[in-house]
């Protein structure tokens, strides 16, 4: 039999017969991509929040700023998995809060474009309080505690990422946009916010990828 | 027509027509194919693809013959299977059930393998080491399907008749693979091999540094002036591979195993010297559930419910303890959070036996509940019968909990540390020798040094705890020889809880101290003998020695308990014959305890509807060396009187020294089995239990309380799906019908004795219990595990015969539990629970509705006046609990990080209330708020 008969039968045949034999198959290689493996991103936020109390009502319009950091890996190509560490600040003229929250993040990445959509859901723990010490009440919130909620999108620049050179992973800047819900039993904040980070993407052992031989031997 | 062209559509017609001469295959002859040959043939590939689903399908309706079959095909031709070599080796057997389309002409138009089962040849472990049969813990396919598949190609049939007429049919098929005997020269040790050895090496497994036999190695190169060279070897039962005469140089060396990451590396061959290596091969998936299910356990009772190490492990929100998962589980009840209760089917705590391997153990919760005192790595499963159990069971009318400790068998040492917000642990076991090994853990919490350094100063709490606990295991395991097994298990487990109160008199004006503590600790070592001399018979037996010390001390009042118990338990099973077999036991139980106490007068039972109890009356207590027996005996039998139908009756017998009464609980058990994938279940049986000491021992309880009874009745079915269902195929329904009658229940009374003192409490309450349990299960498919179990459940009380019905203070009508799990790639897992729960009934207050107060003035405070006794329900409990995991693999270590985030979305689930002074407001107590417990764990 020729070579290209045998291609031909194989191209043919084989698929039929697995789907019949049920043989078991090594584990599937994937292309190398930049986005992929671990990845660890730090950065900063601004934005806009509003703010209510269950004892003293409507805190106002806030200003936001926080940073972040995150870490995770992406299990399957379009999915990214990892924990959230956030801090940060609300203020304006009469309050000025802090709070820190630890959460599971989650990416969903439905094209291969870089773009991601994010959401996270974890705990959160603050305090708040009055700006001017003279206008404090016995009413007024101090402890906030609860849920934290994230929803985002982002996507990341690799500026350094060359496909043609089977590279897995890389060094990226990573631009996002978000909004926050925190129910924190007294105190409510809700915000949308903007910002950068620097994330760095490991990329996956050459063994798990699909290379040419000379590549996949180095 | 193009040759290529005329010869695929030759081929297309020869597939599409019902006589094909052959199944799936098709030759084509090709002979000089152009570029529009090519483009055809490209097309045809798709068109075809996508018209071979279709016409299969139909052909498939067509064949199926509507007349009545009158002769079914015969095999005019067999053909011999090739056995898969790595199954061989590995000593597997299988069964492969196979769906057969033979057309009219007796010929294999279709094939479809429907499930293959394998076995794996009992040997010894002198056999097994002698014929280098080693076979590894993965779910591998061996290929037994595409080997039959193969065979049945080559057979011939005669065609199926339809009065005369050859017609096709599909029929079933089960193609059987004998293993030959064992070759009666064992293969050398070491084989004889032409030329030197160069390189040799050791394939193991990432993480669990298991040898990995069967796996081709290939060395390959090409040099510049040379042809390409290349060779290949196997990894034998050690994992170990050679090769020979290797020239020097840089050598490419690869290595596939199904399932497994390839190898991929170069290796530098030096002349004169022998290169080894160690090779670590990462598997593409490290589920839990990667294990061989040797033999189905006999479902002798009709509602058990088993739950092994791997499962729990990935239950979300049960924080990975044994214990806490079944309240996930039908039947059971959602205690109130921080209380540890046990409420199965409408029953209190302390109607539920909970044991350890058959003994009982004193407590099964640490403080709050969160953690059970038995960690998860020394367990191997937990039993949960919600009721009707065997005989084997008894002193209690609700349920059974039974945690099996691990039986060792470890072929090195292993070891796990594991670290969390609630507690540090520490786990090894190793072989010693053949026949011997040991295994020791211990666990710390660490809470309590969490919660003071998280919660601010001025945070508005009124009492912080400062809980501490300890306990740890000790397992020793010693098989001299097939018939004798000895097994030595130690446990400890030690509770203290310190609360402080900001404001002591907010719980009540009566109490001025502003902290209370109490202790509790309790040792059990247990000696266990299995007797074995043949597949018929077996005695057990097991001694345990404990000793249990309680103490509480604050507000004036203290409580001291020190207790030591032996428990006698020895089990025959004879199995007569395949038909019948029958299980003797005996169950002795003593102890001897002193107690000391000064607590107060008023005695609150289940169903008292509150008010203010009276603190400042105390009754004071010292008791030495009291005694407490209780002997227990049984006889089982399993009989099968024919395939489908098994009926399992018993009786027990006791007698309770403590009431001086004996109790005779009948009990019977049916399963009868329709089909493979349905069964009808029922049972009927009469459980006994004995007041407490508290409720029956002066000067606390009532010297005449007598034995509790009920009646435990169900009648359910099981039934799953057939394997060619998508999905549905993985799904398993059990649903069950339930009611309790219970008779003689203790409750409080105003009874006095003779000397005009109060007796507490008497066997004078009734109680009943109905509903339904329904349990969908999606068995581990696809990555995929979960459950959705529902209970409709009521219960009720009646404290006295002039008294009206009331609920039960546990009952919740309604319990839902949806519990999921995921394994994704790269150690990835994700986990849900979603629990929905009617809230427990609660007791109006008068003075909140009418807005009339009450005030004592002898007590100086208000009294709350209670309405009718749970007459009212808390809100629904509503609670989503997340869990991920995500687990490194090394070469010889496995970290894992998880994170649990409890009641995820803080969801403020009321668990009870507290009233203003006056007792005109109310603020419902409300349960765990949001709770990330985050933890490392590292294996080896």
């Amino acid at each position: 039999m020729r070579k290209y008969q045998l291609l031909v039968l194989l191209t043919f045949f084989v698929p039929l017969i697995l789907l019949n034999s049920g043989i078991a198959s090594g584990q599937s290689l994937i292309d190398p991509a930049a986005r992929q493996g671990y990845y660890i991103g730090t950065g900063v936020r601004i934005g806009n929040s509003i703010g209510d109390s269950e004892d003293v009502g409507d805190l106002g319009q806030l200003s936001h700023f926080g940073f972040a950091f995150r870490g995770g890996q992406k299990p399957l190509p379009w999915l990214g998995l990892g924990l959230l560490l956030s801090s940060g600040g609300d203020t304006n003229d009469d309050w000025e809060s802090a709070l820190g929250g630890l959460m599971l993040e989650v990416q969903i990445e439905p094209f291969p474009f870089n773009l991601a959509f994010r959401g996270a859901i974890g705990v959160a723990g603050g305090s708040i309080s009055r700006t001017r010490v003279e206008d404090e009440t016995d009413d007024d919130p101090s402890f906030m505690f609860g849920s934290n909620y994230i929803v985002g999108i982002s996507y990341d620049w690799f500026p350094f990422y060359n496909s043609k050179a089977y590279r897995s992973g890389g060094g990226a800047l990573t631009f996002f946009a978000e909004g926050r819900l925190f129910p924190g039993g007294d105190v409510t904040l809700a915000g949308g916010f903007v910002g950068v980070e620097f994330t760095w993407w490991t990329g996956l052992n050459k063994r798990k990828l699909r290379l040419p031989v000379e590549k996949a031997f180095e | 027509m193009a040759p290529l062209t005329r010869s695929f559509f030759q081929c297309l017609m020869r597939l599409y027509h019902p006589q094909r001469q052959s199944g799936l295959s098709c030759s084509l002859r090709i002979q000089s194919p152009n570029r529009a040959e090519k483009l055809v043939l490209l097309i045809g590939i798709v068109t075809q693809a996508y018209i071979f689903g279709v016409t299969s399908a139909q052909a498939q309706e067509e064949s199926i013959e509507e007349a009545p079959i009158t002769k079914y095909p015969q095999i005019i031709e067999s053909a011999e299977a090739i056995y898969p070599p790595l199954a061989l080796k590995h000593r597997i057997g299988a069964q492969v059930d196979l769906d057969l389309e033979i057309s009219e002409t007796g010929t294999i138009s279709d094939i479809v393998v429907v499930k293959t089962t394998t076995v794996a040849e009992t040997l010894s472990s002198t056999i097994a080491e002698t014929y280098q049969v080693v076979r590894t813990s993965t779910t591998a396919n061996y290929g037994f399907g595409a080997a039959a598949i193969a065979a049945v190609q080559r057979m011939i049939f005669s065609p199926a008749e339809a009065e005369g007429i050859p017609v096709a049919v599909r029929v079933p098929f089960t193609y059987t693979f004998e293993l030959p005997p064992l070759p009666k020269t064992p293969p050398a040790s070491e084989q004889e091999q032409q030329g030197q050895i160069v390189l040799q090496g050791t394939l193991r497994e990432r993480g669990t540094r298991s040898v990995l036999p069967g796996v081709v190695i290939t060395v390959f190169r090409k040099d510049h002036n040379e042809a390409a060279a290349g060779y290949e070897a196997t990894s034998d039962a050690k994992g170990q591979f050679r090769f020979y005469d290797l020239k020097p140089g840089m050598w490419l060396i690869q290595g596939e195993a199904d399932g497994y990451y390839p190898l991929r590396d170069k290796i530098d061959i030096v002349e004169d010297e022998i290169t080894e290596v160690t090779y670590y091969l990462e598997k593409g998936s490290y589920s839990p559930y990667d294990i061989i299910v040797q033999a189905d356990r006999i479902k002798r009772e009709v509602n058990r419910r088993t739950l092994t190490r791997e499962e729990i492990r990935t239950v979300a929100g049960t924080l990975g303890d044994p214990i806490l998962v079944v309240e996930n589980l039908p039947g059971v009840a959602r205690p109130n959070t921080g209380s540890g209760n046990i409420i199965v089917r409408g029953s209190g705590t302390n109607d539920t036996r909970v044991y350890v391997d058959a003994i009982e153990v004193p407590i099964i919760y640490h403080f709050g509940g969160l953690k059970s005192v038995l960690p998860i790595d020394v367990v191997e499963s937990v039993d949960f019968y919600p009721g009707n159990f065997s005989v084997f069971y008894g002193r209690g009318t609700g349920g059974v909990f039974d945690a099996h400790i691990r039986r060792l068998q470890p072929d090195q040492v292993h070891g796990a540390v594991e670290l969390s917000a609630l507690d540090v642990s520490a786990f090894l076991e190793a072989p010693i020798g053949k026949n011997v090994a040991v295994a020791s853990g211990i666990r710390r919490s660490v809470i309590g040094d969490i919660i003071p350094a998280v919660v601010p100063d001025d945070a508005d709490i009124g009492v912080i705890s400062a809980p501490v606990y300890y306990d740890g295991q000790f397992i020793l395991n010693w098989r001299p020889n097939r018939e004798h097994y000895f097994r030595i298990f130690g446990l400890f487990s030690d509770d203290t809880l310190e609360l402080l109160f900001e404001n002591p008199s907010e719980l009540s004006t009566q109490l001025s101290d502003e902290s209370t503590r109490t202790s509790v600790n309790f040792q059990r070592v247990v000696l266990e003998h299995r007797f074995t001399p043949s597949e018929k018979f077996q005695n057990q037996a097991l001694v345990a020695l404990g000793r249990d010390y309680t103490q509480f001390g604050s507000f004036g009042f203290a409580f001291e308990l020190d207790s030591l118990s032996l428990d006698l338990r020895n089990t025959a099973k004879w199995q007569v014959s395949e038909a019948i077999g029958f299980r003797l036991g005996l169950d002795v139980n003593g102890s001897l305890t002193d107690v000391l106490a000064r607590l107060p007068s008023s005695n609150a039972a289940e169903g008292d509807t509150g008010g203010n109890p009276d603190l400042t009356t105390t009754i004071a207590a010292s008791i030495a060396d009291r005694r407490i027996i209780e002997f227990g005996g049984f006889i089982e039998a399993e009989w099968v009187p024919i395939e489908w139908l098994q009926i399992v009756p018993g009786v027990r017998v006791d007698y309770f020294e403590l009431v001086n009464q004996w109790s005779a609980d009948p009990r019977i058990v049916a399963r009868i089995q329709l089909s493979e994938k349905l069964s009808i279940k029922g049972g009927v049986g009469a459980v006994y239990q004995p007041p407490t000491p508290a409720e029956s021992i002066r000067p606390f309880g009532n010297p005449d309380a007598g034995l509790q009874r009920g009646i435990q009745y169900s009648l359910g079915t099981e039934f799953g799906f057939a394997e060619n269902i998508p999905v549905l195929k993985n799904i398993t329904v059990d649903l069950t019908f339930f009611y309790k009658d219970l008779d003689d229940l203790i409750t409080s009374s105003d009874l006095r004795d003779e000397d005009g003192d109060p007796l507490f409490t008497s066997n004078s309450a009734i109680g009943r219990v109905y509903g339904l349990e329904t349990f969908i299960e999606h068995k581990f498919a696809d990555n995929f595990r979960g459950w959705l179990s529902y209970t409709f459940s009521r219960s009720e009380r009646r404290d006295s015969p002039t008294e009206g019905w009331r609920l039960f203070d546990f009952d919740q009508t309604h319990i839902l539990n949806l519990n999921t799990s995921y394994s994704l790639p790269n150690g990835w897992e994700i986990g849900l629970r979603w629990r929905l729960i009617s809230g427990n009934p609660t007791t109006p207050s008068i003075p909140l509705q009418s807005g009339q107060t009450f005030f004592l003035s002898d007590l100086d405070q208000y009294s709350d006046v209670p309405g009718e006794s749970n007459s009212e329900r808390l809100p629904i409990f509503n609670q989503v609990d997340l869990r991920i995991e995500k687990n490194w693999i090394f070469n010889v270590l496995q970290f894992k990080a998880f994170l649990s985030l409890i009641n995820t979305f803080n969801v403020e689930n009321p668990e009870g209330s507290s009233f203003n002074f006056d007792y005109t407001e109310r603020e419902f107590a409300t349960g765990l708020p949001v709770f990330p417990n985050i933890g490392f764990r590292a294996e080896f």
